[in-house]
């Protein structure tokens, strides 16, 4: 019990500590926008061509960073099952679905698949983008999962989507190499601002991202669901 | 000229492309680490040459800093990077005589490998933090991939340190960037004397807690002899040849390129200096040979945030130098001791000093590659280590710590003492005979061969870690060969 | 009361209860729970460091028109990549409480106890 409360007491002194450090130096909506964010800003729209700026920042003034990030989620992915392969559950019994949600999951999954597609299509123009995408369309396998006792995504199809969106990945980066001499530059034409053709490379590298990390998620979630 | 993007580029595609790989044949996984670490070794070897003062800027999206990302590479970075696919091509070859059924620990090696090239080889904070991310994730799992109870436990608690350190690193860098604008190394150096002091310190003192587990500091080292242990053998080479020592670049790029000399450098220096002792002491107690190697090796990293923290106060390109010198003899030394102490016990496991008796005699060969890196290690004249000994009491006399002075050697002799006494168990006694293949022994007589080559060789590493550490040294030089004239 | 209180000190709170939950669980799950919800708290606050007062979200979908008054789409962009990567963190840490579940046959953290000198 002292020890709970002597950590307790800690604990709330260090962010005590950071409160009151962070309160002092950075008072809340009183910086002024400076430095690359107002580089960003004014600039966005003319040099990517996408009217979301937050979307251009992840996916070309910091795609190596979204490269990385795509990286360490197929890094958890590939852990994940390194350190699960071989485990083996007793086979307990559950409770079959009801007839309501098998019935309504089947209907419903197409639509959360679409709504998915929907979200990485249209990342530069709305709030959204490939990860949130892909983690709408896992939700659609987890749901199935749940719902239907037989489903089971082929995991051979799985990992050769996640394996072939990241090559591509590395293939568009390595384009931008060969023709503008930079790393995931964005070498096609912009087109004319909020069209869903436009802003070059952004819905591309967007789309990728979203069949990687929907199928990484759900790679993700069948081996916890397996294991 | 091949653009040195490509060393992270190619090897991504490589990672990405295993699983492919493996579905045309189940054969060729092993054989994709060797291969990327070759094709990066060449490139980083290619661009020797235009590394000159400074360091060279390779943009992305193509735009200058600070507005996108920009790897940096200087002489400094470069034989970091080098050293890391050296390592990682002998590791590889080492794995090559495994059998393997699981083509996703080569996924998670080359990753692994990745990392920390990402981090030597990057110009932005922000992406340090990413390239750490993917080196913690990967050291994770890759030491939770031995699958046994102590690979588990060390793996778990390498995974709860990691976690808060590398989310405390990452408040620091936002502290940054509100103070000054930017994410980028170079800009934010340049910007650093605008930042108030209280900022500086806050946010030094939250990039060493991040740093610190990396580093095996003292408070959070706890997960570090367990990893060690609990790991394979040759996980453990790599935690010790390459991510620790990932973490002293980026712990020199941080506080000596960012914040232009330790800003935090009295806590380091006694963080350091307990680590050092307390390590040493512990190793000694040991009867686990292994533990005792885990003990010694976060001993000599508190050793070398020593030398930087006291480097840092002096400003003395030769205690830098010293500091690089022991690094790879580090990295070179215990590397083999691990592989050669896995191969001693016949990989059962068991590390007890009492069941290694007359292990040695038994493998002549082996016995022999062992104490080959102990003996570079406690640094014996015509190994590699003796130089970085000499060198580094030198520039401790040179700075007239005399108090240091008394204190290194008195723990060199303990180190000397529990050295020894491994390897005299190793050679009394009877001990079994192991049969083991050709490509592990040569890749350990490879590490043996540097050792010794570069003992009796020294000047050209010297000179080497000579012009790394003056680029080191050359903050403004850093700053304005990545910015421009601005 | 003051915007600043609620945004920051919510968030450190946040951080405050992972950080309390992480070193006093027993439970190995408890222990990863703490840490994730630290890591939540680290990204609000990230996030509310990125406010501007008066500011709008960074899309501007009325385009030529261009207004200045906007948050810092910088911060938002970087707690992106936080939260993947403290997804693939958790998931990392699941596996391995799986396995630690599997080979020891507890979750207690107490009885994790083969390594010891």
């Amino acid at each position: 019990m002292i020890r709970r409360l002597i950590a307790l007491l800690v604990s709330l002194y260090l962010g005590y500590i950071l409160y009151s450090f962070v309160y002092v130096h950075f008072p809340f909506g009183e910086r002024p926008l400076r430095g690359v964010a107002a580089h960003y800003v004014e600039n966005g729209i003319k040099e990517e061509g996408a009217t979301n700026i937050v979307t251009s920042i992840v996916t070309l003034y910091r795609g190596f960073d979204t490269l990385g990030e795509v990286t360490v989620l197929f890094l958890a992915a590939t852990g994940l099952g390194l350190i699960l392969a071989g485990m083996k559950r007793e086979e307990e019994e559950k409770p079959e679905p009801t007839l309501i949600m098998e019935t309504v999951t089947k209907h419903l999954f197409p639509l959360v698949l679409l709504f998915g597609s929907y979200i990485f299509i249209h990342g530069h123009l709305t709030p959204g983008g490939g990860f949130p995408a892909g983690v709408v369309i896992a939700t659609g396998y987890f749901m199935m999962f749940i719902a239907q006792r037989s489903f089971t995504p082929s995991e051979y199809l799985l990992s050769a989507t996640e394996s072939f969106a990241g090559t591509l990945y590395v293939i568009v980066g390595l384009l931008g190499l060969a023709l503008a001499f930079s790393f995931l530059d964005n070498v096609m034409p912009l087109g004319i601002p909020n069209r869903v053709f436009s802003a070059g490379i952004i819905p591309v590298i967007y789309i990728i991202i979203g069949f990687k990390v929907g199928s990484e998620m759900t790679g993700i979630l069948l081996h916890l669901k397996e294991a | 000229m091949v653009s040195p993007i490509l060393v992270i580029a190619l090897t991504l595609f490589l990672a990405f492309s295993i699983p492919l790989l493996h579905m045309l044949s189940k054969k060729l996984p092993p054989f994709v680490p060797p291969l990327a670490t070759l094709i990066n070794l060449w490139i980083l070897i290619t661009n020797i040459k235009h590394v000159g003062e400074g360091a060279m800027l390779i943009t992305t999206a193509g735009l200058k800093p600070p507005i996108a990302i920009n790897l940096a590479i200087d002489k400094f970075s470069l034989l970091f990077a080098i050293l890391i696919q050296v390592i990682g091509f002998l590791l590889s070859i080492y794995y090559l005589s495994q059998e393997r059924k699981d083509m996703r620990f080569y996924m998670l090696f080359l990753l692994n490998i990745l990392g920390a090239s990402g981090i030597v080889m990057t110009g932005d904070l922000f992406n340090s933090f990413v390239f750490l991310e993917i080196l913690e994730i990967s050291s994770f799992g890759l030491v939770a991939s031995g699958k046994d109870k102590k690979a588990l436990e060390g793996g778990f608690k390498y995974m709860m340190i990691g976690a808060i350190g590398s989310s405390l690193y990452l408040l620091g860098i936002i502290v940054l960037y509100l103070s000054t604008g930017t994410l980028n190394m170079a800009h934010i150096a340049k910007l650093m004397p605008s930042i108030p002091d209280s900022v500086k310190l806050f946010s030094s003192i939250l990039f060493l807690i991040g740093i610190g587990v990396e580093v095996e500091l003292f408070p959070l080292n706890a997960w570090a002899p367990d990893a060690y242990q609990g790991a394979m053998d040759e996980i453990s080479t790599q935690l010790s040849s390459i991510i620790s020592k990932t973490g002293i670049y980026l712990a020199a790029r941080i506080f000596l390129t960012i914040y232009g000399g330790l800003y935090a450098t009295n806590i380091i220096f006694y963080l350091a200096i307990t680590t050092f002792i307390v390590a040493e002491l512990a190793a000694l107690m040991q009867k686990n040979v292994k533990r005792m190697l885990a003990y010694s090796s976060v001993g000599q990293m508190g050793l070398l945030m020593l030398i930087l923290s006291v480097f840092a106060k002096r400003g003395d390109v030769f205690v830098l130098t010293t500091a690089i010198l022991l690094a790879l003899n580090h990295a070179f030394g215990k590397g083999l001791l691990f592989l050669s102490l896995g191969s001693l016990t016949g990989n059962t496991r068991n590390y007890d000093i009492e069941d290694l008796k007359g292990a040695g005699r038994a493998n002549p060969v082996l016995g022999f590659l062992f104490a080959t890196g102990v003996l570079s290690i406690i640094g014996m004249p015509i190994f590699f280590g003796f130089w970085s000994k000499i060198s580094l009491l030198i520039s401790i006399m040179k700075a007239n710590l005399m108090y240091l002075l008394a204190l290194l050697l008195l723990v060199f002799l303990v180190e000397l003492y529990y050295y020894a006494n491994v390897i005299v168990n190793l050679f009394k006694g009877e001990g079994k005979k192991y049969r083991i293949g050709v490509i592990p022994v040569s890749v350990m007589l490879l590490f043996a061969l540097s050792l010794i080559v570069f003992g009796l060789w020294p000047h050209p590493v010297f000179k080497i870690a000579q012009n790394a550490a003056a680029s080191l040294m050359e903050r403004s030089m850093y700053i304005s060969s990545i910015l421009g004239g601005m | 009361m003051d915007a600043g209180l609620i945004f920051y000190g919510s968030a450190i709170f946040l951080m405050v209860m992972g950080v309390f939950i992480a070193i006093t669980g027993r439970h190995l799950i408890k222990i990863l729970l703490g840490i994730d919800v630290f890591d939540t708290g680290l990204n609000l606050l990230i996030v509310s460091f990125g406010y501007i007062n008066g500011g709008t979200a960074p899309i501007f979908s009325k385009y030529p028109n261009i207004f200045k008054n906007v948050v810092d789409p910088v911060p938002q962009a970087l707690v992106l990549t936080a939260i993947v990567i403290g997804v693939a963190e958790m998931a990392m840490g699941l596996a391995i409480v799986m396995q630690i579940k599997e080979k020891f046959g507890t979750c207690n953290i107490a009885k994790l106890k083969e390594l010891k000198w």
